[in-house]
């Protein structure tokens, strides 16, 4: 069964290129643009995995991953940002991230490969 | 000044007590050999004895008189021309004679004159000197009293014996009210980070105690506090002040950088501001162009493939200009991280080749890997080693011409080894990448480390390039106890050399990770 990720990316030409990408990988996938969104979908469920973005209106990224500690929502978290600040990566890691990707430092085809590293290493 | 009195007075006094003494003794004897009963012969007899006994000793005494002007009068005239108590003229008379006591008067006089000319010409000269030093001080005192920079000079127990004007004007202290108190305890200072600076660490504490300059920079400013109790930031150095082997004191420099931490700031806001609105657009088309050129939103034409092609590149070098001077702005702010772990440098290099190797096969370039495969693990960042050797190795292909050669060559030096003119201080492992390339023409090699340079034949052949690579490079080397240096010969070829010592690179924190990537 195909696996169910959550995008949750603000510019929404990353977020359907994105998409589109994941799609063409076999991934089901649902895109939302705002943290609130992405908190609504998790507490629905279930996801298999999200990709999260920091920088997004309403509820930023690390309010999401906060929320999602303190409601016990146990779904994988890779945080794809442009914020690469040492404290900034820390702070994802800490609130429960699992990866951290630079998205001007990755190819669409390397965020695949860490998913399908991910669910590899997590099996 | 009162003289001693001649030896030619002496005498004569002395002749003189004696003459009086005999005729006193004489007239005496005439008058008690008049109160007893002698004969008229016997006392004829004894008053001639008397006469002339007197009259010898009269004669004698004129006699020595006499020598007494000849001889002694000229040695008193010179031992007081000698003692400067009378005018050379007198001397002068005795030299005119043409006897012993002419002679030597004249030698006399010869030394005093020699000796007088000399000591007027040592006059002149302390005269001359003293008026050289007043001026050397006038100048001195002028230059400290208006540099820019506040200027505090303290003994070995850091108690102010001076501070310049423009000190006094920064802190708002006159040089009467700090005079004898310790530097800088009054001033509360702080570090940039507004922590209270410990006493040890105070560079004059540093100067002192290490013997040598301790100089700071913007990243590492520290705050004053001022007699109205306002604080402003400031860079400040010391220097211990040496004379010969011995230190004496301590000399402390600052000067008020509130603009320059205002514009770091600004600085700061702006870099960040700038990396994440560009980043942002630019991950957009770097990931769009990957799609078309990956054929997941259909194929495209093949004549249309080098113009997206075209883009992708572009979009990578934007990126990695962005990514570069991020970098050089944590650099230059020193607030990037140092997260040392045991690296086995030949297999990070490998790793960097393989990245590497589609553009040296393009360029049907020869690659030549001396590995000392003995060398242990090193504590070394990964990710400044990727960017350092990254940077190394794409330089090296990018400048060397098709089917040339590179050559990576890893060894082991101890301390007190040469390698290509440079001293290896402590046990090291050093890194050197040799091209066949275009070199570094000779009048441009001073400045191929310096910020956004790039040497003028490669502009020529090579239009892509930031001028950042080896920049960053040497300042991260420079962070963590490396060093990079090289040889090149235009049109024949380059060598770069870096050491790291074995020891390893030190944990630092710091705020930001440098981004990996080629900026050359």
């Amino acid at each position: 069964m195909a696996k169910k990720i959550l995008v949750a990316e603000d510019e929404k030409p990353m977020a359907k290129i994105l998409s589109m990408k994941l799609e063409h990988q076999g991934f089901e996938v649902t895109t939302v643009h705002d943290g609130a969104a992405v908190l609504d979908e998790v507490r629905k469920g279930p996801f298999d995995l999200v990709l999260l973005d920091l920088i997004m209106p309403k509820t930023d990224g690390f309010e999401v991953l906060n929320r999602m500690k303190h409601e016990n929502i146990e779904v994988p978290v890779i945080v794809t940002s442009n914020l690469s600040k040492e404290m900034e990566v820390k702070k994802a890691k800490d609130l429960g991230a699992v990866d951290y990707l630079v998205k001007t430092n990755v190819h669409l085809s390397e965020i695949v490969d860490r998913i399908e590293q991910y669910f590899n290493s997590s099996n | 000044m009162q003289l001693p009195m001649s030896i030619s007075n002496k005498i004569k006094g002395l002749i003189l007590a004696i003459n009086v003494i005999i005729f006193g003794t004489a007239i005496s004897l005439l008058f008690f050999l008049s109160s007893i009963s002698l004969n008229e012969n016997q006392r004829l007899l004894i008053s001639a004895i008397l006469v002339i006994g007197f009259l010898i000793v009269f004669m004698l005494s004129c006699l020595i008189l006499l020598l007494l002007h000849s001889t002694v009068e000229p040695l008193d005239v010179f031992i007081n021309a000698i003692s400067q108590s009378v005018d050379l003229s007198t001397l002068k008379d005795y030299s005119d004679k043409d006897d012993a006591i002419g002679k030597v008067a004249q030698v006399i006089l010869r030394v005093i004159t020699d000796v007088q000319d000399r000591y007027n010409q040592l006059e002149q000269k302390i005269e001359k000197r003293t008026k050289a030093l007043e001026e050397s001080k006038a100048k001195d005192e002028a230059i400290i009293k208006n540099i820019a920079e506040g200027l505090v000079v303290t003994d070995l127990e850091r108690r102010i014996i001076f501070i310049n004007t423009t000190a006094e004007m920064m802190l708002g202290y006159r040089l009467f009210e700090l005079f004898e108190k310790k530097w800088p305890d009054f001033l509360e200072v702080k570090d940039h980070n507004q922590a209270v600076l410990e006493e040890t660490r105070y560079p004059i504490n540093l100067a002192l105690s290490q013997r040598e300059p301790v100089k700071r920079d913007i990243s590492s400013h520290y705050y004053y506090k001022r007699k109205d109790g306002s604080q402003f930031p400031v860079v400040s150095s010391a220097a211990p002040i040496m004379v010969g082997e011995d230190m004496v004191g301590a000399v402390v420099v600052f000067r008020d950088v509130s603009k320059e931490v205002e514009v770091d700031k600004v600085k700061t806001e702006f870099v960040s501001l700038a990396s994440h609105q560009l980043r942002t657009p630019l991950s957009t088309i770097n990931w769009y162009t990957e799609t078309l050129l990956s054929g997941d939103a259909g194929d495209l034409e093949p004549d249309q493939i080098p113009y997206f092609e075209q883009i992708y590149e572009s979009t990578q070098r934007m990126i990695n200009l962005v990514n570069a001077l991020l970098n050089v702005s944590r650099l230059e702010m020193g607030t990037f991280m140092v997260e040392p772990e045991p690296i086995n440098v030949t297999e990070l290099i490998t790793d960097v080749i393989k990245e590497s190797q589609p553009k040296i096969d393009e360029k049907h370039i020869e690659l030549i890997n001396v590995f000392d495969e003995e060398l242990p693990p090193v504590l070394l960042d990964p990710q400044l080693m990727w960017i350092i050797v990254q940077n190394l190795i794409t330089n090296a292909v990018k400048y060397t011409p098709e089917s040339g050669s590179v050559t990576i060559r890893v060894t082991r030096q101890d301390a007190g080894d040469k390698v290509e003119g440079a001293n290896i201080i402590e046990d090291s492992v050093v890194i050197e990448v040799t091209d066949t390339g275009y070199g570094i023409p000779s009048y441009q090699q001073d400045q191929i480390f310096s910020k956004l340079f790039r040497a003028d034949n490669v502009r020529e052949k090579e239009t892509e390039g930031t001028g950042l690579g080896l920049y960053i490079i040497k300042s991260i080397l420079e962070h963590v106890g490396g060093k990079i240096w090289f040889i090149s010969e235009l049109n024949k070829g380059s060598s770069f050399f870096m050491c790291l010592p074995l020891s390893g690179m030190k944990h630092r924190e710091g705020t930001k990770a440098l981004s990996a990537g080629n900026y050359n």
